[in-house]
């Protein structure tokens, strides 16, 4: 059984310091959603509200048509895979991983045997068999992963939620239990909240993620909307390299210097910033286009990455170039951009998705 | 790692022979070499020598009295203690820090200041004393003033060996019990307590071993009657006053013998503890 | 600071599904007062009412009686000679310990922890075997006249077996988790072992000594199963304050043996404060791990 969840207006403060203020957030059933941002951003927080380890300060969390405010975390019934694994020492990983079903009240408690079925089911599910008498001192850091993972499973939660799950692990086992989780819950089918800090973690993961920042959400969408058009400078800065140059909102156009980049709302005056991807840009040399001088140029991969002064702009940017480029340094070049924001105060005034150019 | 080939493995830093010579001379001279007559004089009587003496009916309650008190004394104090330094690691409080200094006070005060301190206290004049008297109850001068002298030399031991695990205690491992649906008493029961098993061993180990010893902070409570109130390092000194050295050592013997065999069964059960699951 | 850190519960997080509700809190802070009180405040309490039973002027007449005033002069020359030995040898066996490895090392480190188990009475009585009339060089002292058993010699010897452990144990663990790399760095940079010594071992374990050093003096000038074996209890030449407290107190006197023992009580204060002042203010400079 697994749920959809309600978040609405959910506020959190700390003494003084606010964690979270408002945040609206509807996950479907059975959906993997990863909640991104940086250390401070309230994720971990939000999770720890929906788990109802935290009270939240105002707002409400419906799990389904069920009201959780007043629900005990024992009542809740969610799947919490902590940090730090959080696995008890002194039991062992088949004792870790039945123990929410022995400390069941005695009526709904499974027999001696069901539990030990049913830990034995989850050992296969999570690779571990044969490891049941281990204890967690004896384990490898990805498999107390798997274990805590199989012990919030055993309670079968109605969410399952996961606070940095791979954050302590080896970047090569981080892959590899990237890639299983997700096997795990397409298998599973459980709705299942993830907190990260890593944006390849959440973009490779996620159904849709989650972008946290100072306790507001910046926006929610696939991985694939999170990268291509950010809804916020944040994001351009949080997620994938970006290009930030300063631009002057006039008569309805977005102008760098004399050049027109783009068509703006007309009421939209004074300064503003644009971004852009490396890679959602290029070089070209029509009339009109942006032009500016190489001044770096680097080997990134398959690629190479060049370094551009922008005619009347104050800093430089980066674009893909092809590793054949015969472009040297001090070379007068035209750009343009395939896809960009420009935002006016933090809000997007307008924008480029397509491969059409403005005039 | 291999066993160091020479007897100190080479080191640039200065100073071993004389730092090792000073520790050695000052070591022999005044721990092992009179710990060393202690053997001999033991040697001497006789392992039937000395179990006759210990079969002494003075001897043995006295014996009796002083490791069973002491183990009763250890036992509570794994309660106290472990309440103690729950609150001393778990709340925040006004005047916690002064309880946490002041727990350390049977280490500070000299033994025989807790002794007359105690003695008033508990004594049928005194304000713990004179309460529960109108109960019929004596605590001063039976060996129930003695029990109160153990648990209150034992209690830092207990304390100061819970509180540093209890504090390195992940508080996730709790919330992960709780999620996993367990109450609050379960998870005290089921997840806090277990790792401290080991803690709360060491502290009943040094409480008892303390509590064994002591004659400062009993002799004055205790009253001291033969085969009643008498503990084991008072009778060492009433046969070294009737010049009864031979029973002196016998007693003293037989009190190292015990203490070391307990200690060292403690030690075993820890090892294996720590063995069983894997623990460093 | 790091004290403050790693003792008070964290502010980042709320862990309010894991925190007792408000009454059993109450009710546990509530149960540890009421035990330190019944075990530590009351009797504390009681040698400064029972001090004063008689008013100023009796506490005064006894303090300045001259069997107290001699009890105070040996109680300090005993801790004089002992603390002292037992720091340097200490710190010697500190360095020997924490710096080298070497064959017997465990078995060293549990020797000089070894009189923390044996009882102060035994460690009278050992001595008294040795030195006593009827002891191993009895009749070899006897013949020279010399007295240690019933003098002060044997008062200073039984203190120093019970306070020897003090200074070294604390020195062992502080010195191991410091490492010798500072003092390796000051060798090559063509410092004296003494030079070394002086200038970086010592300033690096100073506050560690200082608690050790603390430590070990309170429980020299408290020790009172251990010197009442040896001593001949004659006032005025072989008791120091804690004998003359027992001394006082067999005679009825209970005013006059709290008078004194308060003085010893003030001894313990100070000494729970400099070490409480310690363990908070340098934290990161003293031994992680502790016991008594």
């Amino acid at each position: 059984m697994t749920m959809d969840i309600h978040i609405r207006g959910v506020t959190k403060t700390f003494g003084a310091s606010p964690a979270l203020h408002g945040v609206d957030l509807d996950i479907q059933s059975g959906e993997l959603i990863g909640l991104l941002g940086p250390s401070g951003s309230g994720k971990t927080t939000l999770l720890r509200i929906l788990a109802g380890l935290e009270t939240p300060t105002g707002g409400d969390i419906r799990f389904g048509e069920q009201d959780m405010a007043g629900q005990s975390v024992q009542e809740r019934r969610v799947g919490f895979v902590f940090q730090s694994y959080a696995l008890f020492r002194h039991m062992s990983v088949a004792q870790n991983i039945g123990y929410g079903l022995r400390v069941r009240p005695r009526a709904t408690r499974p027999s001696a045997s069901e539990i030990s079925r049913r830990v034995e089911e989850l050992l296969g599910l999570v690779q571990l068999k044969g490891f049941e008498s281990r204890f967690p001192g004896q384990l490898s850091g990805g498999q107390r992963q798997r274990v805590a993972l199989a012990r919030a499973l055993a309670v079968e939660p109605r969410v399952l939620l996961l606070d940095e799950p791979f954050g302590a692990l080896d970047a090569q086992v981080r892959k590899d239990l990237r890639r299983w989780l997700r096997e795990i819950h397409d298998r599973t089918g459980h709705t299942t909240v993830f907190v990260t800090h890593d944006q390849d973690e959440a973009l490779e993961m996620s159904d849709r993620v989650a972008v946290l920042n100072r306790g507001a959400l910046e926006q929610v969408a696939t991985p694939d909307e999170i990268y291509d058009n950010p809804a916020t400078p944040f994001i351009y800065g949080f997620i994938g390299d970006a290009n930030r140059i300063d631009v002057s909102l006039r008569n309805g156009q977005v102008g760098l210097g004399d050049t027109v980049l783009a068509r703006a709302p007309a009421s939209a005056e004074g300064k503003a910033e644009l971004f852009f991807r490396p890679e959602h840009a290029a070089l070209d040399e029509a009339p009109g286009a942006t032009r500016g001088t190489l001044v770096a140029l680097r080997r990134t991969g398959a690629k190479r990455r060049g370094e551009i002064k922008l005619d009347g702009a104050a800093n430089t940017i980066e674009i893909d170039l092809p590793a054949t480029t015969t472009l040297t340094l001090g070379d007068r070049v035209g750009v343009r951009l395939d896809r960009f924001s420009v935002f006016s105060e933090g809000r997007r005034v307008s924008a480029l998705a397509l491969a059409t150019r403005a005039a | 790692m291999n066993a160091p080939a020479t007897f100190v493995r080479p080191s640039p830093l200065p100073g071993f022979g004389p730092a090792l010579g000073a520790t050695l001379l000052w070591l022999g001279l005044l721990v092992l070499i009179p710990l060393a007559a202690l053997v001999w004089r033991a040697s001497g009587l006789g392992l039937s020598g000395i179990l006759a003496i210990a079969s002494q009916p003075r001897v043995a309650a006295a014996l009796r009295l002083s490791f069973g008190l002491s183990l009763l004394a250890a036992a509570l104090n794994v309660i106290l203690g472990g309440i103690v330094a729950w609150v001393l690691t778990r709340y925040e409080f006004p005047g916690r820090r002064l309880l946490d200094a002041a727990v350390d006070l049977p280490f500070a005060l000299p033994t025989a200041v807790a002794g007359i301190a105690l003695t008033a206290v508990y004594a049928r004049n005194g304000w713990i004393g004179g309460f529960f008297d109108r109960f019929g109850v004596k605590i001063a001068f039976t060996p129930l003033g003695i029990f109160i002298a153990l648990v209150f030399i034992g209690l830092p031991f207990m304390v100061r060996s819970v509180e540093p695990v209890l504090a390195e205690i992940d508080p996730e491992i709790e919330e992960a019990s709780a999620t996993l649906g367990a109450s609050r008493l379960t998870t005290i029961f089921r997840v806090v307590l277990p790792p401290l098993t080991t803690a709360f061993v060491t502290g009943f180990a040094l409480s008892l071993a303390r509590a064994v010893g002591e004659y400062g902070s009993v002799v004055f409570i205790s009253g001291n009657i033969p085969f009643v109130s008498e503990i084991a390092p008072l009778l060492i000194f009433v046969r070294l006053a009737e010049y009864d050295t031979a029973g002196a050592t016998a007693v003293a013997t037989i009190m190292l013998a015990l203490s070391f065999a307990m200690l060292l069964l403690i030690n075993l059960a820890q090892s294996w503890a720590r063995r069983r699951t894997g623990n460093g | 600071m790091a004290d403050i850190a790693t003792r008070a519960p964290t502010q980042s997080r709320d862990r309010d599904a894991t925190a007792e509700s408000p009454a059993i809190r109450a009710a546990m802070i509530g149960a540890a007062v009421a035990i330190l009180s019944l075990f530590l405040f009351l009797p504390l309490a009681t040698v400064f009412i029972e001090a004063f039973g008689k008013g100023i002027d009796a506490y005064l007449a006894t303090l300045s009686d001259s069997n107290t005033l001699s009890a105070i002069r040996l109680t300090l020359l005993v801790a004089a000679i002992c603390v002292p030995v037992n720091t340097v040898c200490g710190a010697a066996a500190a360095w020997a310990i924490a710096r080298f490895d070497f064959v017997g090392k465990s078995l060293l480190t549990t020797l000089i922890d070894l009189p923390f188990s044996v009882s102060p009475v035994i460690a009278g009585l050992v001595y008294v075997l040795l030195f006593g009339a009827r002891g191993l060089f009895g009749p070899f002292l006897q013949a020279h006249d010399i007295e240690i058993i019933f003098a002060v010699p044997g008062i200073v010897l039984a203190t120093t077996f019970v306070t020897f452990p003090f200074v070294a144990r604390e020195l062992i663990p502080l010195m191991q988790q410091q490492g010798s790399y500072d003092e390796q760095a000051a060798l090559t940079l063509g410092a004296s072992p003494f030079r070394m010594f002086w200038t970086v071992t010592l300033p690096n374990i100073k506050w560690g000594l200082l608690y050790g050093v603390l430590l070990c003096n309170a429980r020299a000038m408290g020790e009172f199963g251990a010197v009442a074996v040896v001593s001949g209890h004659i006032r005025g030449f072989t008791n120091t304050l804690p004998l003359h407290v027992d001394a006082l107190y067999n005679d009825y006197d209970m005013t006059g043996a709290f008078a004194v023992a308060s003085i010893l009580a003030l001894l313990a204060l100070l000494t729970l404060g400099v070490k409480t002042l310690l363990e908070w203010r340098f934290a990161g400079e003293l031994a992680l791990r502790r016991r008594h």
